[in-house]
């Protein structure tokens, strides 16, 4: 089955692997939310946690969420990039006319200064993954940079009043092999610290179980417990007994530590405080109108070409955790810093083989490296798709009336594929962050770069703008 | 030491040879108890092969893994003759915690219950890169996901482990009245405590196990006495006294002048995660508590005792498999035309790997010499790998002894695991071996220029071979790298995407030759089988070695103030004749084993 765009199916139960039989198991996450809420007692509970969302003053103009994006190998300017000035009165190039519809929702950023990469033409667009959106010191030019403290979606994060989750951290089939290498910041560019990537959950259904049921409900496919079971009851009291009592170890062992250690470990306690606190509330009861977790179908996560189908229900979390007060910032990593393990034959005019560069099948290093395979441009195709999986995030988040309150940064780390540029990061920003930002433009070349951005965000939530100058341009 | 070279410095390094010292025979090695070559599938992340085989039953002390001494010779290096080290400031130990490999073993030999599932294991955090080592420590802990997959981890295992409860607790049969359970759980948790934490528990500690037990009886929660008890042990794998390399727990630290000194039971950890990539077995418990890991002689008949252990294997697995980045090999997809490609043959590929590996450290015939390992043409096969190394006679799934044709093969760099997993879909990447083997083997660390942008391959001809598309990187700016790095990936042309042999590529045939400056000298092959012996005999490789498992052991990079261990090391290696037994020995004798320096902030106490 092809998919083309943001009409990709969410319902199909079909395996559409052309390759071997996958050994990953199926994952159900059909699960029956309101029987959960229910059956954890969990009505009006919640409503605190969703009120100190709401209500929070801002010192900035965003009362909304943020979501942040990271897709890889740039994109073929030429059909991408629009021209410089306002949006409303040109027509956008090939890749990008699934967002013809929203354009004016939209701030292009084609052209961002990378400091890390020293000039606008230096390579090296793998190693910028990991500190994209930190933009700060290097840590050394051959290895995968890391940052060396908060990115932007844990700057934005913990300058907010704390939800259930300080941050939504999702991803599609990011660990698959063959990764692009074992280093964390090869594969990890959200970062709570120096030393401290975020692990993204790759599995909707986990993501689904972590939101919105709050509790682990066992083995997936099992029937839901019933309300007000006092079995669960049991359950909660246990697991809080056990997590007490790996806090107090954690609280004598931290004080042992110093240095980078003793954070790393005060940031595992703090993980295991707020899976407590999680397990404890029942998760951050969804109320209010509009909060309807969707209900997924059967995906098989090892699956390559379930992607665009995980893509989507990772998106329509993303936006659910945020609108039911779950969090305010959810990040979602659409590939590695390489891409080799994605399989693009799910989208309509690419082939199932490409060069061979890394994998067998067309992957997104393959068309970076390789754009043009058997007289045909790939690469732009593959472009516009991600483009189309934008919109449809874009539109999702208008319609639910998020996109004014709230953004998207849509990220990228390399300028183009074929030339693994990171010196010129092309971004797209979507949505006003309450009135903060001037949509419906796009930004000439050489005027921003990527910490102008990143600080302007903060500014707009209310954070410390820690990432260095504001400049003028981006705020209205 | 890795260090960045420029090509004109590499010319500059000099070459020391010494003879070849011929095969490994039919390998030699004896499976013990604990694996079984050829009857068990890989673990994810290419770690554990050969499955775990737990087995045996000693309430709350014993070590329930597969174990058990594999007829070895060594000739153990006498350490008078060594250089003293007494100069070296080690440098700070990292922090970490166990590894994904580390994890799983640590299971099955505490608890018996065999591996973590798949998906569980997955969902825990991926191990990272330690301390720019090059080898990996646990996965970071960051978020509420982490912690979370943590306790289902925790709570699957402690839920199989509810199997062997009549093993695990020191009263049978189990009592049925509360008092007599609650009295045999008082019995077990200083017992289990000290295997899980690897480190005798206080008595608060103790009492904190019992009293988590206890909750776990009140109707608030109901458990079960069964259940109660593997609830603790839920709460106890989620510790980090069980999930970091602490074994120091709440005990003040040995303080000597401005060093750290391990105890006695840091030493052990140390000695059994280094050999066997798992906790320590029960004598090795039992020389701590008799404080008989306390000098070096001590520590260094540990350290020969764990090398002939079938445990062994499981380490000598996890190093080579981390050295060489060869891990998920099980999950690589080849193209489809590669009909001989499946996840069977990858997995036995991993296997022989394991074996071949165990086999030169290992056995009546092993002689654990680097050359060995970079030239044997002995190794081990099922059928579908044997078809793929050209090789008849071999049926059926298990692992069977085999000789390769020396003309086609020498040591693990010509193996499947090795090429399969240095190759893309559907053709050799020469790139990537000859980088790999110039870190990893040599460590040749190449500075890709700062202001480099990376041109594109062109796109395959049809015709063009993949030394002919693959050397338009011959060519500015791309040469002052690849001129290194093309001549050793070449060598190995001569073995397509999955690891076959191969004399033609699009109907020419397969030019692997090359030169290559090293140690002065200009070395030059016509293909990998040629190469392979000359490496083996360099200076460089054998150095190489030594830091490639001192910062396996350490999980950190090497730094200056340690050099006297490291020439101590050295030396030990030579006078072996290159028998990495004997460097492994040697660093276990080391000052830089046994002391550290304070971490900056540490609480020492």
């Amino acid at each position: 089955m092809k998919s083309n765009g943001a009409n990709t199916s969410n319902t199909t139960e079909t395996t559409m692997s052309n390759k071997k039989p996958t050994t990953k198991p199926l994952t159900n996450w059909s699960l029956a939310r309101r029987d959960l809420l229910k059956g954890l007692g969990i009505g009006l509970g919640g409503l605190p946690l969703l009120k100190a969302g709401q209500a929070r003053a801002q010192t900035g103009k965003a009362a909304g969420g943020l979501i942040v994006v990271l897709t890889s190998e740039g994109y073929r300017q030429g059909d991408w990039a629009p021209k410089t000035g306002p949006l409303a009165a040109q027509t956008l190039p090939f890749a990008c006319t699934p967002l013809e519809a929203v354009k004016n929702d939209l701030i292009f950023l084609p052209d961002l200064g990378n400091p890390l990469y020293g000039g606008p033409n230096v390579g090296g667009g793998h190693g910028s993954y990991g500190s994209i959106f930190w933009g700060g010191a290097p840590n050394g030019r051959v290895s995968y940079k890391q940052p060396q403290g908060k990115t932007l979606d844990q700057q934005v994060a913990t300058s907010l009043p704390k939800l259930s989750h300080t941050t939504l951290a999702q991803a599609v089939q990011l660990d698959l092999t063959p990764k692009a290498s074992p280093e964390a910041g090869s594969s990890r560019c959200f970062w709570a610290g120096k030393g401290q990537p975020i692990n993204p959950i790759a599995d909707p259904y986990a993501v689904y179980n972590d939101v919105f049921a709050g509790i682990m409900v066992g083995t997936p496919g099992t029937p839901n417990m019933g309300a007000e079971d006092p079995e669960i009851k049991k359950l909660m009291n246990k697991r809080k007994s056990l997590l007490d009592y790996v806090g107090k170890n954690l609280e004598a062992f931290k004080s042992r530590l110093g240095g980078e250690d003793k954070i790393a470990v005060e940031a595992h306690h703090t993980s295991v405080r707020d899976l407590e606190k999680q397990l404890q509330s029942g998760g951050s009861a969804p109320v209010g109108a509009g909060c309807a977790p969707v209900k997924g179908t059967m995906l098989n996560m090892g699956d390559r070409l379930q992607y665009p189908n995980i893509l989507k229900a990772q998106m329509n979390l993303a936006i659910q955790g945020i609108k039911c007060g779950v969090t305010r910032v959810a990040t979602l990593q659409l590939s590695d810093s390489s891409g080799n393990n994605i399989n693009f034959a799910f989208v309509e005019g690419v082939p199932n083989n490409g060069t061979g560069y890394k994998s067998n099948y067309r992957n997104y290093h393959d068309v970076g490296h390789n754009p043009v395979f058997q007289g045909v441009d790939h690469k732009r195709i593959v472009d516009r798709w991600m483009m189309s999986q934008f919109a449809y995030m874009v539109q999702e988040m208008k319609t639910a009336g998020m996109l004014d309150t709230g953004m998207i940064l849509w990220g990228n780390h390399m300028q183009d594929g074929s030339n693994h540029v990171a010196g010129k990061i092309p971004w797209i920003l979507a949505g006003s962050a309450g009135g903060y930002f001037k949509t419906g433009q796009c930004m000439p070349a050489g005027g921003f770069s990527i910490n102008n951005v990143m600080s302007d965000i903060c500014l707009a939530y209310g954070a410390m703008p820690a990432f260095g100058e504001v400049k003028p341009g981006l705020k209205a | 030491m890795l260090r960045p070279v420029s090509v004109l410095g590499l010319l500059a390094v000099a070459l020391v040879g010494l003879g070849c010292s011929g095969a490994i025979g039919d390998g030699g090695s004896a499976p013990g108890p604990g694996k079984t070559p050829g009857t068990n599938g890989p673990g994810s992340n290419g770690s554990n092969p050969g499955g775990s085989n737990p087995g045996g039953s000693n309430p709350g002390g014993s070590n329930p893994g597969g174990s058990g001494t594999v007829p070895t010779t060594m000739n153990p290096v006498n350490p008078q003759g060594l250089p003293s080290d007494d100069a070296t400031v080690p440098g700070v130990a990292p922090l970490r915690k166990l590894t994904r490999v580390e994890y799983q073993n640590t299971i099955r030999d505490l608890l018996g219950v065999g591996e973590v599932p798949a998906a569980r294991l997955a969902a825990i955090s991926a191990d990272q890169d330690s301390a720019g080592s090059g080898f990996t420590r646990g996965g970071s802990v960051t978020a509420a996901p982490d912690a979370r997959a943590l306790l289902q981890a925790a709570e699957d295992v402690a839920t199989a482990a509810l199997s062997r409860m009549g093993s695990l607790l020191p009263c049978s049969p189990l009592p049925t009245a509360a008092p007599a359970q609650d009295a045999c759980a008082d019995q077990f948790f200083p017992a289990f405590g000290k295997r899980a934490y690897r480190r005798p528990l206080t008595d608060g500690e103790v009492n904190d196990l019992k009293a988590l037990y206890r909750a776990q009886r009140t109707p608030d929660v109901g458990a079960d006495f069964p259940k109660a008890v593997a609830n603790v042990i839920a709460a106890m794998l989620q510790s980090p006294y069980f999930l970091y390399h602490w074994e120091l727990g709440p005990a003040a630290a040995i303080k000597e002048g401005n060093l750290v000194k391990f105890n006695q039971y840091e030493i052990a950890s140390k000695l059994s995660y280094l050999f066997w990539a798992t906790m320590p077995d029960d004598k090795l418990f039992e020389a701590a508590d008799k404080n008989q890991l306390g000098n070096r002689d001590q520590i260094a008949e540990q350290a020969r005792r764990l090398l002939t252990d079938v445990k062994a294997r499981d380490g000598l697995e996890d190093f080579h498999t981390q050295w060489l980045n060869m891990a998920g090999l099980n999950e690589r997809q080849k193209d489809p035309s590669i009909t001989e490609w499946t996840a069977e043959l990858a997995v036995a590929m991993q296997r022989e790997t394991r074996e071949f590996v165990a086999s030169v450290f290992q056995g009546a015939k092993a002689d654990g010499k680097l050359e060995t390992l970079l030239t044997s043409t002995s190794s081990f096969a099922d059928e579908k790998l044997a078809k793929i190394y050209g090789i008849a006679n071999v049926t059926g799934p298990d692992l069977k002894p085999i000789t390769f044709k020396a003309e086609e093969r020498a040591g693990l760099f010509t193996q499947g695991t090795y090429l399969a997993t240095k190759a893309d879909g559907g053709e050799s990447h020469p790139i990537m071996r000859g980088d790999t083997l110039l870190g990893h083997l040599l460590c040749i660390k190449l500075e890709i220029p700062a202001d480099l942008d990376v041109p594109p391959l062109p796109d395959p001809k049809p015709g063009q071979t993949t030394r002919e598309r693959v050397s338009v990187h011959s060519m500015n700016p791309c040469a002052s790298c690849h001129k290194l790095i093309d001549p050793v990936g070449f060598a190995f042309e001569t073995y397509d995407a999955i690891g076959k042999w191969r004399t033609t590529q699009e109907g020419k045939p397969v030019d692997a030759s090359g030169v290559f400056p090293l140690g002065g000298n200009m070395l030059n092959w016509k293909n990998a089988v040629e190469m392979m012996p000359q490496l083996a005999k360099s200076q460089e490789a054998r150095d190489c070695m030594v830091t490639q498992w001192w910062r396996y052991a350490q999980r950190r990079q090497d730094v200056a103030t340690e050099d006297a261990s490291l020439k101590m090391v050295r030396e030990a290696f030579k006078q072996s004749n290159w028998d990495m037994r004997e460097l492994l020995v040697a660093f276990t004798r080391s000052k830089a084993f046994s002391y550290r320096q304070p971490s900056p902030g540490e609480v020492l106490q």
